[in-house]
């Protein structure tokens, strides 16, 4: 999933839930990264704020090159 | 030359069959059959209405086979033409549904029946062992069925359930692979899902549940130790009474069943889409809510295991414990550990309904 968190700011997640793999989901009423099978919550740095998912979401490198957004694994 | 016996008794039909079943040795055997009437008898009808509904699955899968198309580009649709073109097809899809939830239903009512009446004491070990193993291949129906329709709904929890077997130690991986077909939970996970659903479980099924009434027949019903104690519990003919009363038992459950299947038709949600999210409210069948419920309330990590190792761990000692229940249930003297079998039973009992019921409302 790609977030847009400023004007220059863009960060992308894997949107797969790291407790028991479901698809999580944006939510902009309260700004966190929420997975809708077991209530688990992320902050938009992929971080685990709540509920049971035991890691970070997994993060990639996002690049903007003019109207192109680039996304790459880390490393 | 040695030369067959002339038949002597009854017809010429009820004589060639005679000579060649030995039919006269099943019905000595069932006129001697007899079965316990008490206060608590009413709970021996459940097991044979667990039967009934297994039966009725046999008939309404194999009518559904009929349409059904096991891939992810068709099977949705082939669901979908079932209830809304085939004639009737749509009250087939929902019997057979409403029966899966209700044959869950009996088997629990009939194995905490079975707990609470010690039906499981020497030498009836085995008979609770393959009864436990039944439940567990009635679960493995209902959720490899649930992925059946291709739908939202049963994509995340096939990928909820799929995820947890990875997290077995050991083999974890390696069957979570085996059950998706791959890394993710995709056509290929559907097509399996499809040939464990109505090969290969109902064929184990249908041996287990032989061995469990063949050992039923072979230890007659049991009597509830209390009475037993009294001594001279009344007893009732196996045929015709009993057979009489657990067909009047069936008769209730085809009324309970066709009322629900045709009053409530069984939903058929929304097509899976693997790249939408999980929608809020998302939930699997009841009899998953307990299990999911705890999963859900367990932290990130517990001491060294991350929270679905530890959900797994505990789920799978929780269950092993109660498998085992009759080589624990009595002293080595003998002595049945009475208080704890029903505490653990009653104990059992209330983690499944309250935590059943809080997975339903949160």
């Amino acid at each position: 999933m790609l977030i847009r968190v400023s004007e220059s700011e863009w960060r992308a997640f894997g949107a797969t839930c790291t407790h028991l793999d479901c698809t999580v989901q944006y939510r902009s009423e309260s700004q966190q990264i929420w997975c809708a099978c077991h209530n688990g919550f992320y902050d938009l740095n992929g971080r685990v704020v709540a509920g049971p998912p035991p890691r970070p979401l997994e993060e990639y490198v996002v690049r903007v090159r003019g109207e192109e957004v680039v996304i790459a694994r880390r490393n | 030359m040695e030369q067959a016996e002339p038949v002597k008794k009854g017809g010429r039909w009820q004589g060639w069959l005679e000579e060649r079943l030995g039919w006269d040795r099943l019905s000595e055997f069932l006129a001697h059959k007899k079965v316990p009437v008490h206060s608590g008898t009413l709970w021996y009808y459940f097991g044979g209405i667990t039967l009934f509904l297994f039966g009725i699955q046999v008939a309404t899968g194999i009518l559904l086979l009929l349409y059904y198309r096991p891939t992810a580009a068709e099977a949705y649709e082939s669901v979908q033409f079932i209830v809304t073109r085939v004639e009737f097809g749509w009250l087939i899809r929902s019997i057979h549904s409403w029966s899966a939830n209700l044959m869950v239903l009996t088997a629990l009512i009939h194995m905490f029946s079975v707990a609470f009446l010690r039906g499981w004491r020497r030498p009836r070990e085995l008979t609770w062992l393959s009864g436990v193993l039944l439940l567990g291949l009635t679960l493995a129906l209902g959720f490899t069925g649930y992925l059946l329709p291709w739908n939202t709904t049963a994509y995340f929890a096939t990928k909820v359930g799929t995820d947890l077997a990875g997290s077995v130690p050991l083999v974890g991986p390696a069957l979570a692979r085996f059950l998706r077909g791959g890394d993710e939970v995709t056509g290929a996970t559907l097509t399996r899902f499809f040939g464990f659903h109505v090969a290969l479980l109902p064929a184990l099924m249908t041996a287990l549940l032989g061995l469990h009434l063949a050992l039923v027949q072979r230890f007659g019903i049991s009597t509830p130790p209390l009475l037993e104690s009294r001594g001279d519990v009344p007893q009732m003919p196996f045929v015709p009474n009993f057979v009489l009363r657990e067909l009047m038992a069936w008769y209730l459950a085809l009324g309970a069943l066709g009322m629900l299947a045709a009053l409530f038709p069984w939903p058929l949600g929304d097509k899976a889409d693997p790249f939408a999210p999980a929608p809020a409210g998302i939930r699997p069948e009841w009899y998953f809510l307990a299990a999911f419920y705890t999963l859900k309330l367990l932290p990130s990590r517990l001491w060294v295991l991350e929270s679905e190792q530890a959900g797994l761990i505990g789920l799978g000692l929780l269950a092993l414990w109660w498998a085992t229940l009759p080589f624990w249930g009595v002293r080595p003297d003998g002595r049945e550990r009475t208080r704890l079998v029903t505490g653990t039973g009653v104990l059992l009992i209330a983690w499944l309904s309250t935590f059943s019921v809080l997975g339903y409302i949160e």
